[in-house]
């Protein structure tokens, strides 16, 4: 394989895997908090951090774009066009994908379980760091799996924010269709191709998490 | 301990008000609905209710003051099987163990006494569900509370398994001096453990005492049930190895009791059933019935409107030793003994009816 293609396959993993740690330091505590409160503003919450579920990728990323541009409130960061303004970008686009699953697994813990913990003398800190995460950890494994996978395949956000500077911006995704414009189908091909591997080697690595329980 | 709480959950109301001793085991006991749980979560503390608390001298909850949960050393063993299923038996006991206050008991000995030794390398999730209450019994236990709070102890399991591991439970409990408050509908379970009653209706605490008074108050369902009846200490004394008998004594009353001899010295608690007892002018001694105490009617209860009493049955209270016992006979012999309050009569208690537990 070419340098040309190596480089975006590298700089997609490199985005997806820092993502991904990102998401999960975000995504855990928040998620905790979402399953265990009953307060008013729960739904709200809910429903705007589900909104990159549904919002055009382009929408986020021309929102983005605004904010972390040289007018917007975060433009002293210098993100617009670099690696890190990818990585927020992603981590905002792909959030859903991992608080989800997260905040189910959170959800699926009896509150008299944690009740009985507190009972014991399990302060809220112990009863989140040695029962909660441990018991949630394969909600926790899929979540980090989806979010890095959903990260690989993103192109609307990349484009808005990233644009397509080789070696610094140019994913996988948009490889592909620089490839697509060029007319080099082979380089396409490989890439939509590996990504397509990928994404099912993925989806059914998850699968197989879900039913075998007690690999865990 | 002294708890007045107030809570509304939906078109639930609690508003109880309780007052019982900092020792033994109490039970809350009420119809399901009473608000017996969220009583029992807003003295611990889960459930957050307004009022006051106080208990060991401690104000647990005021208006100006909330001990959290975690810091009020109650240890909670709820209705479900609640055990950390991701964790080892071992590292279920040790989790309590890691809270605890100093002086608590050693893991293996927990292990031992609930017959969890074998396990303790064993998945916690993997246990059966008799295993489970076990372990999170002991457990609980682990924690080293200043009160053990029990919600519908042991609910799940058979009578002859519930009543093993009761036993185990009081043994403890009466060893350590740990008082212990428990939710309970079931008069088997009730009878069996409690030293005090608070009784429960609509959120609200209606009636509360020691336990015979309870039992016997005619305010509440107990006297009126089939199997009513009081529960009565008593020390054993001696075995008759020939028959098979314990010799105990009941507030100075000598009384036997079949079955394997018990500890010389130990306490026992006897339920004395109502309908296992009859009641007669003379001694008896061409009975069967080897237990014939002499006795003074207190109260005639018979059948009317007012009382929930079957139809043919009349309640007799009869002074026994210094406290008084319950003797459910027919309305028929009530008529042909023509009993009246101030008799002095023989009651005669079948020894095979008196329960150690």
């Amino acid at each position: 394989m070419s340098a040309d293609l190596a480089e975006p396959i590298w700089l997609s993993l490199r985005l997806a895997g820092m993502t991904t740690i990102i998401l999960l330091g975000l995504c855990v505590p928040l998620g905790w908090v979402l399953a265990r409160t009953n307060r008013g503003w729960r739904p709200v919450a809910e429903a705007f951090l589900t909104l990159p579920l549904v919002l055009p990728p382009t929408v986020l990323g021309f929102y983005l774009l605004l904010a972390l541009g040289p007018k917007g409130p975060f433009a002293p960061l210098h993100l617009v066009f670099s690696f890190w303004g990818l990585v927020v970008g992603s981590v905002v686009f792909s959030l859903p994908f991992v608080l989800r699953p997260i905040q189910s697994a959170f959800e699926a813990i009896p509150d008299s379980l944690l009740d009985s913990a507190a009972s014991l003398g399990a302060g809220p800190w112990q009863r989140f760091a040695l029962l909660a995460v441990p018991m949630a950890r394969r909600g926790i494994l899929s979540a980090a799996i989806l979010g890095f996978a959903h990260t690989l395949g993103e192109f609307g956000v990349v484009l808005m924010i990233g644009g397509n500077i080789a070696g610094k911006t140019r994913v996988l995704s948009v490889a592909i269709f620089d490839a697509v414009e060029r007319l080099d189908y082979t380089s396409a091909h490989m890439l939509s191709f590996g990504l397509l591997g990928f994404s099912f080697a993925v989806l059914l690595l998850l699968s197989v998490l879900n039913t075998r329980r007690a690999v865990l | 301990m002294k708890a007045a709480l107030e809570h509304s959950k939906g078109a639930f109301c609690l508003r109880a008000k309780a007052d019982w001793p900092d020792q033994g085991m109490t039970v809350i006991a009420g119809p399901s609905g009473a608000g017996k749980t969220s009583f029992l979560r807003a003295v611990l503390g889960i459930e957050r209710a307004a009022g006051h608390i106080a208990f060991a001298g401690q104000t647990l909850q005021s208006a100006e003051r909330f001990v959290p949960v975690y810091q009020r050393r109650m240890a909670w063993v709820s209705q479900h099987n609640d055990v950390f299923a991701h964790l080892s038996v071992a590292q279920n006991l040790a989790f309590a163990a890691r809270f605890a206050a100093p002086g608590g008991p050693a893991l293996v000995d927990m292990a031992e006494r609930f017959g969890l030794a074998s396990h303790l390398a064993q998945n916690a999730g993997a246990l059966s569900g008799g295993q489970k209450q076990r372990l999170i019994l002991a457990r609980a236990l682990m924690s080293n509370p200043r009160l053990l709070a029990l919600d519908e102890p042991f609910g799940a399991l058979d009578a002859e398994a519930r009543h093993v591991l009761l036993g185990l439970l009081h043994g403890y409990c009466a060893e350590q001096n740990l008082p212990v408050l428990f939710v309970s509908h079931d008069f088997d379970t009730l009878t069996r453990l409690a030293d005090f009653m608070l009784y429960m209706q609509e959120g609200r605490v209606i009636a509360q005492g020691a336990l015979n008074a309870c039992l016997l108050d005619d305010t509440l369902p107990f006297r009126y049930r089939e199997e009513a009846c009081v529960v009565r200490r008593a020390t054993v004394r001696g075995y008759e190895d020939k028959d098979g008998l314990n010799v105990l004594d009941m507030g100075g009353t000598p009384l036997v009791v079949p079955g394997a001899a018990l500890p010389v010295g130990s306490a026992v608690r006897l339920r004395l059933r109502g309908g296992d007892i009859s009641l007669s002018w003379t001694r008896h001694e061409d009975s069967s019935v080897l237990n014939i105490l002499p006795g003074t009617i207190v109260a005639v209860e018979h059948t009317n409107g007012h009382t929930p009493l079957a139809p043919g049955s009349v309640n007799v209270i009869l002074a026994l030793s210094g406290e008084n016992i319950l003797v459910r006979i027919t309305e028929k012999s009530a008529r042909a003994l023509s009993l009246a309050v101030g008799d002095k009569v023989y009651a005669q208690i079948k020894a095979s009816a008196l329960v150690s537990g």
